[in-house]
């Protein structure tokens, strides 16, 4: 990298004086069409966008482009103008166009999209976003990606949003750097496995997955670190463990036992992990846990029992005792008394953390619990109000 | 994640670097600090940070403000490779909420600078290889022009057009696409 000569100071106005790599970063976090416009300033921006490191189209809500027709005119005169510079970032955003009652994308608006991921993908992109509106109102077919299969040395973060995939796309095999990937409203037909494996972290949620009940998506991605499953309509999805490790009916549990950290939250009518617990593997590896509410309901902290007796190294614990974060979170921090602490949970528990709205009955049937297992809290009196006898 | 394979990652985060500016001041911070520039990161990995690191294209008084982005952003940076509710994802799981928040307004504070500091910073960043330094002040030029037209841009930085109309016409007639 070149040292930049110290330019005359004119007042401070001094974007001249940057090298081109930075003006193509700045650039990049334009929206793409007023980037496109900086070519007219002079005569060395007329062909600096082509390289700007970074495309966002966000169309829209009454911002940019004002009807859904313009939007494959736009996007492929952009990308065939810009040529071929190498690219970092990819986003596009198509949010409510509010004409002619208008219910989400569907495949007739995009006809190019598949084009444009692989454009982005063989422009050495690292980051991928494609979000389009969509709340399954249409009850149109999506936009596709359709088994595109992806290839790239470079993407390491993929959000989708709004499009359809089919079978082999969820293959990332050639995707080696790839550690990231969502999947918002989007809907699976007949996507039998995703795997990949470099993938931390996976997120599938309000997405529909899978077209019959015996149809079973399987996550196949050992190195994940966080799985987030939300409102998957369809087959929930199977996490495996090993490849070829047989068939097992645990089905989220058992794929999360090499885990270090973990955060599981779930929501009351979700029956998927009680089930599981039937059965729960041990968590051998795992140091710090954070559930929400699902895991310790008032009248039956079986779950949170179970699962602490299947975590024999567990270092740290958070409970949040609530569904939706609420605006005022009361913290309560909890040590273990070594004196006291119950055999059935790990000797290395040092910190444990309870959040709470309101420290009301059901936060303090949870307090009770712990205390039970030898773990004691500072704040509130806790158990000294109302001194049911616990020890 | 450490550096140089050095296995004691505490032994590491102590290890201090002295890093000396354009007009020959001295700033010591931690490996951990210093190493959110690649640049130096790399020298470190080369050995060669030993009797001080110069920086003769950075200026004591823009090298303490980096150095104090560096230092507050080492530390979010620490937050997610530890131990203590380090899941990444602070938006699904907003354990982190109230972390993230100061820094966002750490680094609103920070951007409160004239434009002549703005683009010292930006050329530091660059030199300096700090990837969320130069993003976050390359998105502060990016706000100040967005939504300008190009003789507002120009005006506001001094941009002298050397473009004929002939081509100024030119290059809006292959851009008409862009310009609705």
């Amino acid at each position: 990298m070149e040292a930049p000569a110290a330019a005359p100071d004119r007042g401070g106005d001094r974007i001249g004086a940057l090298p081109d790599g930075v003006l193509e970063d700045i650039l990049g976090f334009l929206p793409a069409q007023e980037a496109v416009r900086t070519s007219v300033l002079a005569r060395r921006w007329r062909h600096l966008w082509k390289s700007a490191k970074a495309l966002r189209v966000v169309g829209g809500d009454g911002k940019f482009l004002g009807s859904v027709k313009e939007i494959p005119e736009f996007v492929d005169y952009l990308l065939l103008s810009r040529g071929g510079a190498p690219l970092d970032t990819f986003d596009l955003r198509f949010g409510n166009f509010g004409d002619f009652g208008f219910l989400g994308f569907s495949n007739e608006h995009f006809p190019s999209l598949k084009i444009w991921l692989w454009y982005a993908v063989t422009h050495k992109a690292r980051v991928v976003r494609l979000r389009l509106h969509n709340n399954f109102e249409g009850r149109h077919a999506l936009p596709e990606l359709g088994g595109l299969r992806l290839v790239s040395k470079h993407l390491t973060r993929l959000e989708l949003h709004g499009v359809g995939v089919y079978s082999s796309f969820s293959d990332f095999s050639s995707c080696p750097a790839l550690e990231h990937l969502e999947f918002n409203k989007c809907e699976f037909k007949l996507v039998n496995k995703i795997s990949s494996d470099s993938l931390k972290y996976l997120s599938i949620s309000d997405s529909i997955c899978g077209f019959y009940d015996s149809f079973c998506t399987h996550i196949c991605a050992p190195n994940l670190v966080s799985l987030r499953l939300d409102e998957v309509y369809g087959g929930t999805p199977v996490l495996e463990t090993m490849p070829g490790d047989g068939r097992d009916y645990y089905v989220l549990l058992k794929g999360l036992s090499e885990a270090k950290k973990l955060a599981l939250f779930s929501y009351p009518e979700t029956y998927i992990f009680k089930r599981d617990l039937r059965c729960c593997p041990t968590f051998s590896k795992l140091k710090s846990l954070l559930l929400n509410n699902y895991w310790s309901e008032p009248d039956d902290l079986h779950a949170l029992a179970c699962i602490l007796e299947h975590s024999p190294i567990l270092e740290e614990l958070t409970l949040h005792l609530f569904f939706e974060v609420p605006k005022n979170v009361e913290e309560m921090k909890g040590s273990p008394d070594p004196t006291e602490l119950s055999a059935d949970i790990s000797e290395f528990l040092q910190t444990v953390k309870v959040k709470c709205e309101v420290f009301d009955e059901d936060v303090h049937n949870v307090l009770k619990f712990l205390h039970k297992l030898g773990i004691r809290f500072e704040q509130h009196g806790v158990l000294a109000e109302d001194g049911p006898g616990t020890t | 994640m450490a550096s140089a394979g050095s296995g004691d990652e505490k032994a590491a985060a102590a290890a201090m670097i002295t890093l000396i500016s354009s007009d020959n001041e001295k700033f010591e911070v931690t490996e951990a600090t210093a190493t959110l520039s690649q640049t130096i990161r790399h020298m470190i990995e080369d050995g060669c940070t030993d009797g001080g690191v110069p920086l003769p294209n950075v200026t004591s008084k823009i090298l303490a403000r980096v150095i104090e982005y560096c230092k507050k952003h080492a530390t979010a940076a620490a937050g997610e490779e530890g131990s203590s509710s380090s899941f990444s994802d602070a938006a699904f799981l907003e354990v982190d909420r109230a972390f993230l928040e100061e820094l966002e307004e750490f680094d609103d504070a920070f951007l409160e600078v004239d434009r002549a500091t703005l683009f010292d910073l930006i050329l530091a960043a660059n030199y300096l290889d700090i990837k969320g330094l130069l993003n976050l002040t390359c998105q502060k030029v990016a706000d100040s022009v967005k939504g300008k037209t190009p003789e507002q841009i120009r005006e506001m930085y001094n941009i002298v057009n050397d473009l004929t109309p002939e081509e100024e016409a030119e290059i809006r007639r292959e851009t008409q696409w862009a310009f609705e």
